[in-house]
């Protein structure tokens, strides 16, 4: 029993209490906040696991924007308090411990017992210097297994393409609104921070070459960066599910296909790199992949839900609005 | 240091069976979601416990880029399955599944 495994039991229990109380609190947003806490909470797990790259990627992703996500819409999905609300709450959290602790021993007695394999950790290095990267998870990612990659873009597209065309007849057909004038903070928050947040993106980009990062995180860092700019009203009012956002949303997608195609005209195999100039050709698709997730997730967080109609009032985010026409 | 892959793979099943649970008895859509993003979790903690888990000592990135990609994904579904919620709420009322009388 030493440090190590003393702070591994003590971060597993937090994790699962922060998942508990998640799942069973009364209060939706409350939920979502013990939903965004048990992200970074597995953030941890996953430095204690050895595993940067996911680590940040799960603090990006999973917690960060997936709880903006979550908030935006919580206001649009109400919780209606339900009249029996004790006696079903306890059967709740009864049947969530019951099935936790009995399924999670069950699970554990047949995992515990499978033995230690080889893995592909050392093909991976093996192959390392010709796949133009120095990191071994963006080799994997862009060299060794792209397509996986090239498809992961198509989902955000084909995800956004679905929300947008099931958006309701509330939904605002004009730009991104604009602060109204007094919100000082946030708009003193944006103007510091969003600068920062892109060259944490870029570095987080060229980084992956030889140190977690990668087209992901950087994606991820910059998406964050236009939502705190769209809140802090400094983006200028521009149509983003038209033409721009059509040309930001295909440009990962389209720089894959081409890469494919002219791999696969002159090399015969698809995304198979010329070894000497992998790093570029690499680079050239990071590049194009960070600025189309960064916009396919900006767009997650702007079309996910309608604001409220004219009719509703929200007392401390009418700001973030569009004015009602 | 020792080896931390019980600790985890046991969180792992815990965190799964508990995210499964709150998908099937939660009534409240955004729970559901929630409850879903838990059991994803719970499968790439799975992934990732195992990755650092190998004879020669050398973690193993494809687990690691395989989680990376399913959190992108995960978080595509979930954007689709809050819009297609808030879609449903629109037009029916309903952000609850009916409890059972019986």
């Amino acid at each position: 029993m030493n440090a190590g495994m003393i702070l591994d039991v003590l971060l597993a229990g937090f994790i699962a209490w922060l998942a508990f109380k998640s799942l069973t609190v009364p209060d939706f947003f409350r939920a979502i906040i013990f939903f965004i806490a048990f992200g970074l909470g597995m953030a941890l797990a996953w430095a204690r696991l050895v595993a940067p790259d996911v680590a940040i990627a799960e603090a990006a992703i999973g917690a960060g924007l997936l709880g903006v996500l979550l908030i935006k819409s919580s206001h649009a999905l109400p919780e209606k308090a339900s009249p029996k609300v004790s006696l079903s709450r306890r059967w709740l959290i009864g049947f969530i411990l019951f099935g936790a602790l009995g399924g999670g021993i069950h699970f554990s007695s047949l995992v515990l017992n499978a033995p230690a394999a080889e893995g592909l950790g050392a093909l991976a290095t093996k192959h390392l210097e010709s796949s133009g990267v120095e990191h071994p998870v963006t080799a994997v990612l862009l060299n060794y297994r792209a397509y996986d990659t090239w498809l992961e873009i198509a989902v955000l597209m084909l995800a956004l393409w679905v929300i947008l065309a099931i958006r309701g007849p509330s939904a605002p057909a004009e730009s991104t609104p604009v602060t109204k004038p007094g919100i000082q903070f946030r708009t003193a928050l944006s103007r510091g921070l969003v600068p920062i947040i892109i060259l944490v993106s870029g570095y987080l980009l060229w980084a992956g070459k030889f140190a977690p990062g990668g087209a992901f995180q950087a994606g991820v860092v910059l998406a964050a960066g236009m939502i705190l700019a769209s809140l802090g009203g400094i983006l200028p009012p521009t149509r983003w599910d038209g033409r721009l956002g059509l040309i930001l949303g295909l440009a990962g997608f389209m720089a894959f296909l081409l890469v494919a195609i002219f791999t696969s005209l002159t090399r015969f195999t698809m995304l198979n790199y010329p070894p000497t100039q992998a790093g570029s050709w690499i680079l050239f698709l990071e590049v194009v992949g960070t600025l189309s997730i960064a916009f396919l997730l900006f767009a997650f967080y702007l079309y996910v839900v309608a604001p409220p109609s004219s009719g509703q009032t929200r007392t401390d985010d009418s700001a973030t609005q569009s004015s009602p026409p | 240091m020792t080896d931390p892959f019980p600790i985890y793979s046991i969180l792992a099943g815990v965190l799964f069976f508990a995210g499964l649970a709150g998908v099937f008895l939660l009534r409240h859509f955004g729970r559901k979601i929630i409850a879903l993003n838990i059991t994803g979790g719970a499968v790439f903690l799975l992934l990732v416990t195992y990755a650092q888990r190998s004879e020669d000592g050398v973690i193993d990135p494809v687990p690691h880029a395989m989680v990376i990609t399913g959190l992108v994904v995960a978080v595509s579904a979930s954007a689709l399955a809050l819009a297609l919620t808030h879609r449903v709420y629109q037009e029916t009322g309903q952000i609850e599944f009916p409890e059972d009388h019986e």
